[in-house]
């Protein structure tokens, strides 16, 4: 297989004369059928997902009918008068996607006065990512979900939910989030894949979609009409997703229930885990407790592939061990779960460090070196405790970025 | 001597398990209740009404169980309007299998396994689970399969042994199990009543595997930089086998999730033409997390990490057309074909399938690449 690098704008012809030129050498090499296998009559190098294809170049614009982060349906045909549709693909869970979404507005905001217009769709299927895909997210992707990120993150652009069915994703082949195509004034799709060439943004040589939306509004040839969409694969509901199989395995984690005392409480608050630390005091008698217990599993669940740890301590005293083992048990409670070794409920909160009313949650988030990240007494604002983690989960170079979009959305919204 | 007495009562007690007698022909059928594939118990007693019951002991890892399916396929349909019955039960203990011992299956030994073997190949016939106990193996005195019992309609044993005289199906000359049945139909003598079974030995619930596939690997792990030419070098294959090259990074949940499933398939037919190389796409100053993370997974393939941030750029240079997200795996070819390709989440017995199908048979099974390649 010829895998010279080439052109894109090229790319079609070329893939035709490379096509042709694999099939005649396998004509020739082979006048007979290979051995049998059925993987083997696949052809030679990468296929392009036949499942999903990619919307061809030239393609006119598939129509779309799909309701918005602001309850109205949006259409195709609304966006007529724009000389260049850009129509991008996002997610709420993913982090690439995340990472590019300030990208994606700065794109809107210095084009929206030259004639082009920005539609953002979710082709996600929620029910089709699993809680340790939510690593990198307060949210997964439904619908009313997108729209506390939108109003969280003060986004303007219309951002459809096409989860759902994944009618127009289907239509469009959308490979991951984020991924962008661009049609003309005849809506005939003029480019298609990645926004540039790195996550990484101050690495970035080639802008591709601003290349290709100057080169069109210009009145030019789009210079490179081809590239490759980076980011999270498209959750599709006809694939295997894991969902089940992830609740299964969850189901069947061991849940234990130790004491703990005043020495190893101290140890507790001074976190040793290397890891940021979510704590949280309850008791079976505590109706805020009891009934936010689920999202805090849930939250433990979505960031325990990350630098995360949770550690539950249960406030009953330690007679109540039974009834304490049976509330967890039936949470499927498989962090760390710690009880009160003593009734003596004032010791042991000044162990921690911190009064609360008795019978009260008591929630904290412990950096590695000890510092207190957040700490709530009461009910908890689950999408508040997740930001306060996520803004304070430390980035690796691959997701630069990560903990200052949650930093900076934390510090906007408290602004407000 | 009386010193060894105990020694020598606790191997007797260690012998039992494996070594009870084979059932001798003339004898009762041993009655049984299992659990089959269709989630419902089967036992001796429904099969009452059949002239003849074939009991073949057989199971899911075993090449030459896989290689004789469609000969009891076969002896099922052909026999079933005479009212012959055939029973596949597995008494391997699943946990007894190790990892080396999977080098010709998709998947292992249990229940849930047999299940999806069976939706996978078609199988019809009663196929009931025996792995958690063995009593079945044991009152039949199995050590091997497979393993064919071949009852009269008073259910007393009248052929035991193997299915025919050759794993090779086109070489076979004899074929006992199906003269013992016809024999028994047409009221004669079976001709030949015992013979011997040879295939895979029965994994014994007192021969624990134990800990799953990573205790072997306690050698370092290995993680290299791969630049373009690395990478480019790595497409087209130049290791002589089959290779698995899988794309994937330490922030990305999927690529986490299936790894494990990835080292265990390594694991399984490592010892068969078959080479796997991890590339982790993550930028390279996280070369610290990338290697915590396959230390504490003994990821004994080759491993490889981008070793400049321009991940799109040396993703070209593995080939350009390469999907950029991750999770992507590729089965190559010695000459870099690519056999098989999955983006995003695997489906892991779907590359497995996908491996069997391409790994050339051995003299010692042949026949095994067209059973994984005839789905």
């Amino acid at each position: 297989m010829n895998r010279r690098p080439h052109s894109h704008h090229r790319r079609p012809a070329l893939l035709a004369i490379c096509a042709a030129f694999v099939f005649a050498t396998i004509a020739f090499a082979w006048p007979q059928s290979p051995p049998a296998g059925p993987a083997q009559g696949r052809g030679r190098g990468i296929q392009p997902n036949l499942e999903h294809p990619i919307l061809p170049i030239g393609s006119p614009a598939p129509d779309f009918s799909l309701p918005g982060v602001d309850g109205k349906v949006h259409k195709l045909a609304e966006y007529a008068r724009a000389k260049v549709l850009a129509v991008v693909f996002e997610s709420n869970h993913c982090p690439v996607s995340q990472l590019y979404e300030g990208r994606i507005e700065k794109l809107y905001n210095e084009y929206r006065g030259k004639g082009v217009a920005f539609v953002a769709i979710n082709p996600n299927n929620p029910k089709s990512i699993r809680l340790n895909e939510l690593g990198y997210t307060d949210v997964t992707d439904s619908l009313e979900e997108m729209k506390i990120r939108a109003k969280f993150r003060g986004r303007e652009w219309p951002y459809l939910y096409d989860g759902d069915t994944q009618g127009v994703s289907i239509k469009f082949g959308v490979v991951a989030t984020p991924h962008i195509y661009l049609f003309d004034q005849d809506r005939k799709l003029q480019y298609q894949g990645r926004l540039d060439d790195n996550q990484r943004e101050e690495l970035v040589k080639s802008q591709d979609a601003r290349n290709a939306i100057d080169a069109l509004l210009a009145g030019k040839p789009v210079p490179v009409a081809e590239t490759r969409a980076f980011g999270c694969t498209t959750k599709w509901m006809s694939k295997a997703t894991g969902v089940d199989e992830e609740w299964a395995k969850i189901q069947a984690e061991p849940v234990t229930l130790d004491p703990i005392g005043v020495e190893d409480l101290k140890k507790l608050r001074a976190n040793g885990t290397g890891k940021v630390l979510l704590v949280n005091f309850w008791s079976t008698g505590c109706a805020a407790c009891v009934s936010q217990f689920r999202d805090l599993e849930t939250t433990y669940r979505m960031y325990r592939l990350r630098s995360f740890d949770f550690v539950t301590v249960s406030t009953n005293p330690p007679g109540e061990q039974p009834a304490v083992l049976e509330f967890l048990k039936k949470q499927y409670a498989s962090s760390p779960n710690k009880q009160f070794a003593s009734a003596d409920t004032n010791a042991l909160q000044s162990a921690w460090g911190a009064t609360w009313k008795p019978g009260s949650p008591f929630t904290a988030v412990i950096a590695p070196d000890g510092k207190v990240l957040y700490q709530k007494e009461g009910k908890l604002d689950i999408l508040e405790l997740r930001r306060a983690i996520l803004a304070n989960m430390p980035d690796t170079k691959s997701y630069f970025g990560q903990q200052a979009y949650w930093q900076s959305a934390v510090a906007d919204r408290s602004k407000k | 001597m009386w010193r060894l007495l105990p020694f020598l009562v606790l191997s007797l007690a260690a012998c039992r398990s494996t070594a009870d007698p084979a059932l001798p022909l003339g004898a009762q059928a041993p009655p049984f209740a299992l659990l089959g594939i269709d989630g419902k118990t089967h036992s001796l007693s429904d099969y009452a009404n059949s002239p003849v019951l074939a009991v073949v002991f057989t199971c899911n890892h075993c090449p030459v169980s896989q290689l004789y399916e469609g000969r009891l396929k076969r002896l099922s349909e052909d026999y079933r309007g005479k009212g012959v019955t055939l029973v596949a039960i597995n008494s391997d203990h699943p946990g007894s299998v190790r990892a080396d011992q999977l080098a010709y299956t998709d998947v292992g030994d249990s229940l849930g396994e047999m299940k999806t073997r069976a939706a996978y190949r078609r199988i019809e016939y009663p196929y009931l689970y025996d792995g958690d106990t063995q009593a079945v193996a044991r009152r039949f005195g199995v050590k091997d399969t497979p393993h064919i019992f071949v009852f009269d309609r008073n259910r007393t044993l009248q052929y035991r042994g193997r299915i025919d005289d050759n794993v090779n199906e086109s070489l076979v000359k004899t074929r006992d199990a199906r003269s013992a049945i016809e024999a028994l139909l047409a009221g004669r003598r079976v001709p030949v009543a015992r013979t011997v079974a040879a295939g895979c030995p029965t994994a014994w619930l007192s021969e624990q595997a134990g800990h799953e596939g990573a205790s072997g690997d306690a050698g370092p792990v290995t993680l290299d930089m791969a630049g373009a030419d690395d990478l480019k070098k790595l497409r087209s294959n130049g290791t002589g086998k089959l290779l698995v090259v899988n794309f994937w990074a330490t922030w990305c949940a999927p690529c986490v999730t299936e790894f494990p499933e990835l080292e265990a398939t390594f694991r399984m037919y490592r010892g068969r033409n078959l080479g796997f190389a991890a590339v982790s796409i993550n930028d390279p100053e996280d070369k610290p997390q990338v290697l915590a993370f396959l230390r504490q997974r003994h990821a004994s393939g080759v491993n490889l990490q981008f070793g400049t941030p321009d991940t799109s750029g040396l993703q070209a240079a593995f080939d350009p057309l390469m999907p950029a997200a991750v999770p992507f795996t590729l089965l190559l070819a010695p000459n870099g074909d690519v056999l098989h390709q999955q983006l995003g989440e695997l489906d892991i017995l779907k590359l497995r399938r996908a491996i069997l199908a391409n790994l050339p048979d051995d003299k010692m099974y042949p026949g095994l690449q067209a059973y994984w390649s005839g789905n």
